[in-house]
């Protein structure tokens, strides 16, 4: 009996079946599972971050708001004049250099845009390590052999060397300890997580969720 | 069997040909649909870039190809023309760096630099230094965190920022199982991008916890992607490869300091030649206190940290 007529599939099974395959593809086209979790919003670059500025600017000449030294000082000593009467003072200037509390201990008497050496003679500014190796030999040295400091340029003498940065490039030399930095972002380790866990931290890096 | 099994007369059931057909259509249109996403690979390998040799195996008229393939990738992706080179190894050259760990006030700006020059994925972050907060006193990494925020340096912290340390017997060159990652003539661990086989066993073997995987295809901004580019060095990786510090090469191959070292405010980084008596460097192994981290791992960094005192 079952060999002349073909057997038939009950409509449920079918159903089931044909059915199931279509929820399978409305399944894959529509994605149901989802992409991969958007990642954390994370901020471009700010150059300052790759900024290889030094940290204080130098200054080609001695001046004092702009002005040059010898606006006031004449070159004599004392000063010539009512000092209230010249405008500026240098009593805003702070100094926190340990015992070195005194002008003249650096500046030169006479010579105002100059500074003074052991001997009273004067040392430029353009060698203003000069000066500070009168006190801090040991760095000197280690500035000299590149142990100290920042340098830039070449490593390579033969394609025109390192250029060293002088002290007051990073030091003020009125206030010489390294003032703190702003930290540049921490690292994101896992960009999914982060975005969770920033919510419970608070907004410290603003700007999403 | 026939007789046991009752067909449904009853004309709710359907002709196994029919049934067959629907299923058919049925499971193509799943399959199909599974596929889908593949219609968004946009770039295959080309046949060329399939076949290609490993790096020590190219000869110099391969190498221009490869780099004038990269250059034209670089410049679709981008739309910037990169200066794509590969500077060899200098003779009489061994790179050697030191970290003034008494110096360094963790301000991150070396991990910035080195993310700038490096072109470096953006989002997923991909960053090669780490700089790890240390209480003063301490030399646990384990207690340290790279966390910190605000204004550096903090009370009774130091700060140590570690990257790759390129190993003399680097544990990640024997981890690998295709030769993707071997030493240089000048002691730079490098890794070839196209060899990559994305395995991470170099990530599991490092010590230092130094190499970084493209679990995504990396973001560079167009605007911020670095032109002068290095083949072994800081071209855009691809996805699935590891990626690690490789000291600049295309900087200091041509005799630059790395980006790191330039950056550094505190001038706590130092960079230079070992074999060269009178280097910074060889003055600093010779006169300042050195240690290397995890030594009692026998991995001989030739990345060394110092301090004054």
């Amino acid at each position: 009996m079952g060999a002349e007529t073909p057997p038939k599939i009950p409509l449920w099974a079918a159903g089931a079946s044909v059915g199931g395959f279509m929820l399978l593809a409305v399944f894959f086209a529509t994605n149901l599972l989802g992409n991969a979790p958007p990642n954390d919003e994370i901020p471009k670059l700010s150059p300052e971050y790759a900024d290889t500025a030094t940290v204080r600017k130098v200054r080609k000449e001695m001046t004092f708001d702009g002005a040059p030294c010898s606006s006031c000082h004449e070159g004599t000593e004392p000063l010539q004049g009512d000092p209230k009467e010249k405008g500026v003072f240098h009593e805003k200037i702070e100094i926190k250099h340990g015992r070195n509390q005194h002008c003249f201990n650096c500046h030169h008497r006479k010579q105002p845009a100059d500074f003074s050496n052991f001997d009273g003679s004067a040392i430029k500014l353009a060698d203003v390590q000069l000066l500070c190796a009168k006190c801090h030999g040991t760095t000197f040295r280690d500035w000299n052999n590149g142990a100290h400091g920042r340098r830039s340029g070449h490593w390579d003498v033969a394609k025109g060397g390192p250029k060293p940065t002088v002290c007051i490039a990073c030091h003020n030399p009125h206030w010489p300890i390294f003032k703190p930095l702003k930290a540049a972002p921490a690292p994101h380790v896992n960009p999914r997580t982060r975005a969770r866990k920033s919510a419970h931290a608070g907004a410290e890096h603003g700007g999403h969720e | 069997m026939s007789e046991e099994w009752k067909p449904v007369e009853d004309g709710t059931g359907i002709s196994r040909r029919a049934f067959l057909a629907a299923a058919a259509t049925a499971a193509v249109a799943a399959t199909a649909a599974a596929l889908a996403p593949m219609k968004d690979i946009a770039d295959l390998p080309s046949l060329e870039e399939f076949l290609r040799k490993h790096y020590t195996e190219l000869t110099p008229a391969d190498k221009a190809a490869i780099i004038a393939r990269i250059s034209e990738q670089v410049e679709k992706k981008y739309g910037v023309k990169p200066n794509l080179t590969d500077p060899p190894p200098l003779d009489g050259v061994e790179f050697g760096y030191a970290l003034n760990i008494g110096r360094c006030v963790g301000c991150r700006k070396c991990v910035f630099a080195c993310v700038d020059e490096n072109n470096q994925s953006r989002n997923p972050e991909i960053q090669y230094i780490r700089v790890l907060e240390m209480k003063k006193g301490s030399i646990d990494v384990e207690s340290s965190t790279t966390e910190y925020e605000g204004e550096v340096p903090k009370k009774d912290s130091y700060y140590m920022p570690v990257q790759c340390q390129q190993c003399r017997k680097a544990p990640c060159v024997k981890a690998c199982p295709v030769k993707a990652t071997w030493q240089e003539p000048d002691g730079v661990v490098v890794i070839d991008y196209n060899w990559c086989i994305g395995c991470r066993y170099c990530i599991a073997a490092c010590p230092y916890g130094a190499r970084r995987f493209n679990w995504q295809e990396p973001h560079i901004p167009a605007d911020e992607l670095n032109p002068e580019m290095g083949l072994l060095s800081n071209r855009p990786r691809p996805k699935g490869v590891v990626e690690k510090c490789h000291f600049c090469l295309h900087r200091t191959r041509n005799g630059k300091y790395p980006a790191c070292v330039e950056v550094c405010p505190t001038g706590s980084r130092k960079f230079g030649n070992l074999l060269d008596p009178n280097s910074e460097i060889s003055n600093i192994l010779q006169n300042k206190r050195v240690y290397v981290l995890k030594e009692e791992v026998g991995t001989l960094p030739r990345f060394y940290y110092y301090f004054d005192i």
